[in-house]
């Protein structure tokens, strides 16, 4: 931050430099801040109604514009003004609160200004421009550049000149601490707002702000306290010299805390310890004191000027609390210290006066000017800090470098250490994987055909039986292609290697269900990452290990993005066990024929229905699907769509419907076929509905077009509305649950079954395993516990009777008793 | 004469209607106590035409004219336009207009011969106005309002401004527009004249609120007493013949 040179300062004691400070000094315009309201009120120049109206209006013949200042002869002159630019530029200046400008004035600048009118180019900016360009009466360059200068950082832009009416630009500024003045010398010079007003009694003119000022030098009476943390110290100043002064320190902060004991105990919850009632006492002391301190200096406050104040908001009531406060609330004197204090010392007293007594002279005001303007151009700052990142991010780079290079040096050691394992790493087999991608692409492209070739064959597909049947067919087909990637696979010397072992394993039982336990290989393939190259590399070497039978499981587990990965790995065995081959192509070319299927579906809706029909009935079908296209059916494809195709009378829309094709019914109906039409049997297209979906469907077409056929005659339901919708989706969750419900309580019944099955058969193949002795001593076992164990009916107690079973009994000779009672009763017996 | 009215329980029935000398537009409400006030009114001189500005009710504010023509905003959709062609006598020329300041009856204050309008207008709205409402165009400020549709309502025969406008000014816009103007309130005390009253040469409505005293000045200034056969064929005369033939 450059300041301007010739900054100086002087005390306001110094009388005569003060004098030469402040001689005629009037308000600068480079105010930090704006107080306008204090100093410009503009007269108010409302008129109010006037009460004795006259009692007839008339038409005024003032030929004058008060906006522009100027009086016209004639009512053309008049209307000619209005159109001026010149009067639109100062309504313009009125309306943002600027004075108007002479005609002279608005001509030289006219050139500058292109278009002061229309609401199209009034942005903000623009008006700033006309602001700044606006030709002010006393216009000179440099006071053009200073209000320039003062409205671009937002500084407070008043007049010069001694009327007081250009500053009603408002701006609720900040109030600065400092307040500036221009001198005689052009300088600005500037004293602390506070010595000359506080903030309920601020001068409402420019004269009595001046005369104020002035005043300073010679009533320079002040009192300055300070309190804070136990400490108080207080002086008064006449001019440069101290009348009196005084300070306190009382123990009222506790160290770690750091504030005073009121503070804690206001917070609730006050402790009772000893410290704190030390404290307690020595604050209401250290107040007792000021107070008493204070009345004794009364007649030096009293005739202070000032009383610069610095207390917390918990040390107010030293001065303002207690029965005769040394201060009244709302005294004009009392003013807050605008600076930062340190603690409250006789030093920092001396300092407190030194920095308020002080005019700061901040050199000339051209000096000023310039000198912002320069501060405003430069960025240095910005700049360093750039330059400071980049050099970061530079070392950051060179860290990064080195990182990579100790890594891949790392990476190299790891690969040379481990040669030939291939079944442990997983980056050597990705390595190997990578070899082996140009084959696996080859392959891929065989898959993309049989695609192809599936969806020719599905055109002609109706029902899923068919489906199956053609399955089987490719599967076959396929195989000669598989044969040709086991060329391709061959030629590769590492697996040839390993499939030679294979070949020699046991084949274990053909078994190509899904539910095989996951084999080691396929929980490899998962840790190998779901890098599915990795993964089927991986499984397939693993797989030749374990088993055969465990590589379908691993494939279709993993579902690869190249199905047929299965076949490369089955390749060699096509030979051995074609059949099996068979079967395996076939299951995997079954995701084939699904999304073919399904394309047929999207694509080609059409078809489903020419399946009954012979060519003639097919081209006409396309007209109907061109007709389609605009959706304005003529009478012949009417009738056509409502024909009856085959001899069950079924239309178009029952066979729609029967396929569950819910957009090509949507799309019929549309057309214009008839949903009323019922096929021999006497039912609707509606009755013929695959699913629940191409129900809703036909509900959905009626719901749009409620007008357009018959519904009750198609037997389409109205559609749900939401509420019923809601009903039947919570009954649907309903029956849902309960259904899980059942099963779950068949489950738990058929398990326990299985159980009790399963015990009996243990128990079967026990007895079945023992041998000949063994059977025999269990057989006598048994007979022996029978006799041992007479039948329960025969326990029972000899007198009342009740059962024994699981009792004790009282017995004597061969009677047995439930109970002493009983017993006795059975001796005194006779 | 005057008559106070309310449009839907608000007093600003400005901003709810049009009048000028040819025609009469009224916002579409939701009772038809306020159509038919009007339509009782001016419905044997003057087209009295249910309408809106963008589906606003705002049409008042949004559009401004006299018995020459009618400018409504550019958003005005063109079925509405439709609409008012279709029901504004052929006379009357009516032009959608461009203009950032789209609410065209704030800032547009005019008679049959004058129209006070913003400052910030485009030139070529000014020059639209000069030629559909064949009036002289003043871009002027009442009482530093630039809003001078909202804060003055003129007709032929004079003109209401807003009550902080100073006699000077008062003087100098009176010799402008060549109409006595006074300064008035209108809805008790309210300075928004534009939206609280609606004038034509021969009638005035005003918000329900507006006090006896409000009434009797607006009855002078516009000479809405004086309906006097004599007046009729002389001062009224440019006004009634249009619309009768």
């Amino acid at each position: 931050m450059e300041m301007p040179k010739r900054q100086s300062s002087c005390s306001l004691t110094d009388k005569s430099k003060a004098w030469k400070y402040l001689a005629g000094i009037k308000l600068s315009s480079l105010q930090p801040n704006k107080v306008t309201e204090d100093f410009y009120e503009e007269p108010e120049d409302c008129v109010p109604v006037d009460k004795s109206e006259p009692e007839v209006y008339t038409v005024s013949n003032a030929m004058v514009c008060s906006l522009c200042d100027c009086i016209f002869e004639d009512r053309h002159q008049q209307k000619a003004h209005y159109r001026l630019d010149w009067h639109r530029f100062n309504l313009k200046q009125r309306i943002m609160g600027l004075k108007s400008v002479s005609e002279e004035a608005f001509s030289q600048q006219a050139d500058d200004v292109s278009s002061i009118s229309g609401s199209g180019d009034s942005s903000s900016s623009d008006d700033e421009d006309e602001v700044d360009m606006s030709p002010v009466s006393r216009g000179s360059d440099q006071a053009r550049g200073r209000r320039k200068k003062a409205s671009s950082i937002h500084k407070y832009d008043s007049d010069d000149d001694d009327d007081n009416d250009a500053g009603k630009e408002r701006e609720n500024g900040r109030r600065c601490p400092r307040i500036y003045f221009d001198n005689d010398d052009e300088e600005v010079v500037s004293v602390y707002r506070c010595i000359i007003h506080g903030k309920r009694e601020a001068p409402t003119t420019h004269t009595e702000l001046i005369s104020r000022t002035l005043g300073l030098l010679t009533n320079q009476k002040w009192a300055i306290m300070l309190t804070g943390g136990g400490h108080f110290a207080a002086a008064v100043y006449d001019g440069p010299e101290v009348i009196e002064h005084k300070t306190f320190h009382r123990y009222t902060v506790r160290a770690k805390r750091g504030t005073v004991q009121s503070v804690r105990d206001s917070q609730g919850n006050a402790p009772k310890s000893g410290g704190a009632s030390i404290r307690r006492y020595n604050e209401a002391a250290l107040n007792q004191e000021v107070q008493n301190l204070l009345t004794s200096w009364k007649d030096h406050l009293d005739s202070c000027s000032r009383i610069f104040l610095r207390v917390p908001t918990y040390n107010k009531a030293m001065f303002y609390g207690g029965k005769s406060p040394a201060l009244v609330k709302g005294d004009d004197r009392v003013v807050t210290i605008p600076f930062a204090t340190r603690r409250a010392t006789f030093k920092e007293l001396k300092r407190v006066w030194e920095v308020l007594a002080t005019i700061e002279s901040h050199g000339t005001i051209s000096d000023i000017t310039t000198a912002m303007a320069s501060r405003k151009e430069k960025k240095v700052w910005k700049k360093g800090k750039k330059s400071l990142q980049e050099n970061e991010k530079q070392v950051l780079d060179e860290e990064d470098a080195s990182l990579e290079v100790i890594l891949s040096r790392l990476e190299k050691q790891s690969l040379e250490e481990e040669p030939a394992d291939n079944s442990t790493s997983v980056k050597m087999e990705e390595k190997k994987n990578e070899k082996d991608d140009e084959e696996v692409d080859d392959i891929e492209l065989h898959e993309e055909e049989v695609i192809t070739s599936t969806n020719h064959l599905k055109e002609y597909e109706t029902t899923p039986k068919k489906q199956r049947r053609r399955k089987k067919k490719i599967s076959e087909k396929r195989i000669p292609q598989t044969d040709s990637t086991k060329e391709h696979f061959d030629r590769e010397p590492s697996k040839t290697k390993n499939t030679s072992s294979d070949d020699a394993n046991p084949i274990p039982s053909v078994d190509n269900k899904d539910n095989i336990p996951p084999s080691k290989g396929d929980v490899r393939g998962v840790t190998a990452g779901m890098d599915s190259h990795a993964g089927s590399c991986q499984s397939s070497d693993d797989s030749h290990k374990v088993g055969l039978g465990n590589k379908n499981s691993v494939e279709s587990r993993f579902n690869l993005p190249e199905p047929l990965n299965s076949t490369t790995v089955f390749n060699e065995d096509t030979q051995n066990n074609p059949s099996r081959a068979e079967t395996v192509e076939g299951r995997s070319s079954k995701p084939d024929l699904l999304t073919a299927s399904k394309f047929d579906e999207a694509n080609v809706p059409f078809q489903h229905k020419q399946v009954p029909e012979d060519d003639s009935e097919v081209s006409e079908d396309k007209a109907v699907r061109d007709s389609k296209d605009h959706d304005k059916p003529s009478p012949g494809v009417l009738k056509f769509l409502n024909k009856p195709l085959d001899d069950m009378g079924y239309s178009f829309l029952h066979v729609a419907a029967e396929d569950g094709q819910g957009s090509v019914l949507y799309r019929l109906m549309e057309c214009g076929a008839d949903p009323g039409v019922k096929s021999k049997k006497g039912k609707p297209a509606f009755g013929c509905s695959f699913d629940r979906k191409t129900r809703e469907e036909f509900r959905s077409f009626r719901s749009d077009h409620p007008e357009r056929y018959d519904y009750e005659r198609a037997q389409i339901p109205v559609p749900l509305t939401e509420e019923q919708e809601k009903e039947k989706a919570a009954k649907q969750a309903e029956r849902k649950r309960n259904a899980r419900k059942a099963k779950r309580l068949k489950e738990k019944e058929q398990k326990e079954v299985k159980e009790v099955e399963r015990k009996e058969n243990e128990k079967k193949e026990w007895y079945a395993n023992l041998s000949e002795r063994e059977k025999r001593a269990l057989a006598a076992e048994k007979r022996f516990a029978q006799q041992v164990t007479p039948t329960s009916d025969m326990q029972r107690c000899w007198i009342c009777g009740s059962s024994l079973a699981g009792k004790a009994p009282f017995s004597y000779m061969d009677f047995k008793f439930c109970s002493m009672p009983c017993l006795k009763k059975h001796k005194q017996q006779p | 004469m005057a008559l106070r009215t309310q449009f839907e329980s608000n007093n600003d029935i400005g901003v709810f209607c049009k009048l000028t000398n040819a025609y009469c537009l009224v916002a579409i409400g939701g009772s038809e106590n306020f159509y038919s006030l009007f339509e009782g009114e001016l419905g044997d001189a003057i087209p009295v035409v249910h309408s809106s500005i963008n589906g606003c009710r705002i049409l008042g504010s949004l559009a401004a004219g006299n018995r020459h023509g009618l400018l409504v905003p550019n958003f005005t959709t063109d079925q509405e336009l439709q609409h008012i062609r279709n029901s504004l006598p052929d006379s009357v020329k009516i032009q959608r207009i461009e203009e950032k300041l789209s609410a065209l009856g704030n800032v547009i204050s005019c008679n049959d011969y004058v129209a006070l309008v913003h400052p910030d207008l485009d030139k070529e709205t000014e020059e639209i106005i000069a030629d559909v409402l064949k009036v002289e165009v003043f871009r002027q400020t009442v009482a530093d309002n630039v809003l001078v549709g909202t804060y003055s309502v003129i007709s032929n025969q004079g003109g209401l401004v807003h009550p902080k406008t100073s006699v000077q000014e008062q003087n100098e816009l009176s010799s402008l527009l060549q109409v006595p103007l006074v300064a008035g309130t209108v809805n008790r005390g309210s300075d928004v004249l534009g939206g609280g009253m609606v004038v034509n040469d021969w009638c005035a409505f005003c918000g329900l609120d507006t006090t006896t005293a409000e009434l009797s000045v607006i009855e002078k200034v516009f000479k809405l007493s004086e309906g006097q056969p004599a007046a009729i064929a002389t001062e009224m005369r440019d006004s009634l013949v249009d619309s009768l033939t």
